[in-house]
Order: C-alpha cells, then sequence, then structure tokens
C-alpha cells in the first residue's frame, strides 16, 4: 500500500528531477490471499446458518466450521498480520477468531423442529458444492503464488475437498 | 533457509512412495473383505504415483532413489493395519505439501496439490473405516505435521 512518504521526492535524488520515487511493487500476495480469506469466511458463515438450522447435527458442523477457522488462521500467518477477525460461532463456542466477531449477532436457533431428510440432504448438498468450489478456487490460485501461500492454499484445497466425505 | 531443488523433493516423495506401496502390501494382508480391496486400491494408487515420479525424475536426469528391501510397518491385526494406512496417508501429505510449497514450476505445484487432495482425501476414508466419528474424519491442514 502506497503511504504518502512514498510519494515524496528523495533528498538528493540527481538527475531528472524531484518526482516521486518507484515504490516497491504491490504484493501480488496479497490480493490472492484475500480472496482466499473471503472464500474462507463465506464458508463459515454457510456452516453457521446451518448450525441454526440443524443443531442436532452441532458436532461435526462445528467441526468443520472450526477447520474454516484454521484456514483462515493459516492465510493470516502467511499474510503477515493482515487484520482478519474470525466471526464468532453460534452458541458461544471457542473458535480460532480474535476481537469481536465480523458478522452481526446471530438470529436465535429454528424452533421449527427438526429438519427432515430431504432439508438436510439439500444442506449437505449445498455445502459440499461450496467446498468443493472453494477446493477449486485455492488451487487455481495456488499456482501462481509465492511458495508460503501455496503451501497453505494447497492445505486448504486438500481439507476441502475431503470434507464433501462427511457430508452426507 | 534455501529452497530445495524440485528433484530433491521428487526423490523425497519416491522415498516416500516406495515406503508405503510397502506398507499397504503388509497392512492388506491384515484386512479382509471390503477393508482388504480399500487397501488394495490405494496400493495401486500409491504404484502409479511412484510409477509417475520415477520417470519424473530420470527426465530430469536424476537416479530414482530405490525402494528398501523391508520397512518397519508391524501390523498385528486390524486396528493396526487401519492405523498405519492413516498414518502413511500422513506422510505423505507432508511430502505432497512440501512439493506445492517448494516448487515454483507450475506444472509440479499441481502435481503437489492433486497429490495432497487425493492423500488427504484417502486418509479421511480410512478414518471413515476406522470409525472415527464424523467431526474427527476430516482435518483442518493436511500436509502441516
Amino acid at each position: 500500500m502506497l503511504t504518502a512518504a512514498a510519494l515524496l521526492p528523495i533528498a538528493g535524488c540527481t538527475g531528472r528531477g524531484a518526482g516521486p520515487q518507484p515504490t516497491a511493487p504491490p504484493d501480488p500476495d496479497a490480493p490472492r490471499s484475500a480472496a482466499a480469506a473471503a472464500r474462507e469466511r463465506a464458508l463459515i458463515t454457510q456452516y453457521d446458518q446451518a448450525l441454526l438450522a440443524d443443531p442436532t447435527r452441532a458436532a461435526l458442523l462445528r467441526a468443520l466450521r472450526d477447520q474454516h477457522a484454521q484456514h483462515l488462521a493459516a492465510l493470516e500467518s502467511v499474510a503477515g498480520g493482515t487484520t482478519t477477525r474470525t466471526p464468532a460461532a453460534p452458541g458461544g463456542s471457542a473458535t480460532a477468531g480474535t476481537g469481536s466477531p465480523a458478522t452481526p449477532p446471530a438470529p436465535a436457533p429454528s424452533t421449527a423442529g427438526p429438519l427432515s431428510l430431504a432439508e438436510r440432504a439439500a444442506t449437505n448438498a449445498r455445502l459440499a458444492q461450496a467446498e468443493r468450489e472453494a477446493a477449486a478456487a485455492h488451487a487455481r490460485d495456488a499456482l501462481p503464488a509465492g511458495r508460503a501461500l501455496a503451501a497453505v492454499l494447497a492445505s486448504l484445497a486438500a481439507s476441502e475437498s475431503s470434507h464433501p466425505l462427511v457430508l452426507t | 533457509m534455501t529452497a530445495r531443488t524440485d528433484a530433491v523433493l521428487l526423490q523425497a516423495l519416491l522415498a516416500a512412495e516406495h515406503a508405503a506401496v510397502f506398507g499397504y502390501g503388509v497392512l492388506g494382508a491384515r484386512l479382509a473383505g471390503p477393508q482388504r480391496l480399500a487397501a488394495q486400491t490405494a496400493e495401486n494408487a500409491h504404484r502409479a504415483r511412484r510409477d509417475d515420479l520415477t520417470a519424473r525424475l530420470r527426465a530430469l536426469g536424476q537416479t530414482p532413489v530405490a525402494t528398501r528391501p523391508s520397512y518397519d510397518v508391524a501390523t498385528p491385526g486390524q486396528a493396526e493395519a487401519l492405523a498405519l494406512a492413516v498414518r502413511l496417508e500422513e506422510g505423505m501429505a507432508v511430502r505432497w505439501r512440501d512439493l506445492a510449497g517448494g516448487t515454483v514450476d507450475k506444472e509440479l505445484r499441481a502435481l503437489g496439490i492433486a497429490g495432497l487432495t487425493e492423500t488427504a482425501v484417502q486418509a479421511a476414508q480410512w478414518r471413515l473405516t476406522q470409525g472415527v466419528p464424523a467431526p474427527g474424519v476430516t482435518v483442518g491442514l493436511p500436509g502441516v505435521g
């Protein structure tokens, strides 16, 4: 990110005159890790919604949600401290997130009774598809990425490729 | 830390695949029915990876690392056999991730991601077979030791 100081002429520079000096090129991995983090946040939101609608599957849905929180944390550590916040899960369980939730307060769990098999199957299909799409996007973005981000995106893609196995 | 060359990363993968092929042969003998079939399928997948890695190393002018005559993979019974299968895949995962993150060659990086994905899915399938409850079947960061 350009700072004001970067635009000031550097004293003692000769030759072309007092124009702005070239700054370091922007980190090409910054938009990639930001995009990956956005994909993970979107998945966390989907799991939050599923948790509200289907609390009888809390253990599984929370475990998968926690893995996405782990993904976010891994992206943060390779991005070198970009401030991101992992939304707190409904029901107050501890997650890998820091600070206040980035999402609005969750609505109360549904009181409409247990999910039908068809509704649960539809939820599974939706979550599994979201996992596959995120995995594919991470894998694609890993190819031109720097080594550290590529390793993280590889793990995220692999993890998400395995999630459909338990969304049955 | 200097980056390891592609050849070094591929050799490490090949060495691990040799161990996996051997290990699956041993553990498969401890399993029966569909589990034995799954072990044979996994062994075949590892043979294919082994052969591909061997060809890549030769193409790089390298002498592919040889298999050892045997590996320390005692599996007295079914439970140990399944546990070994999970461990073999988890070990492979580390090497695949090393390749994905260690190379800047896009084709090898794609190979690393494909290998890591395959092994993570296989590990999860073995955990299901072990009877691990669903929340524990998948992991957040495959290949991170």
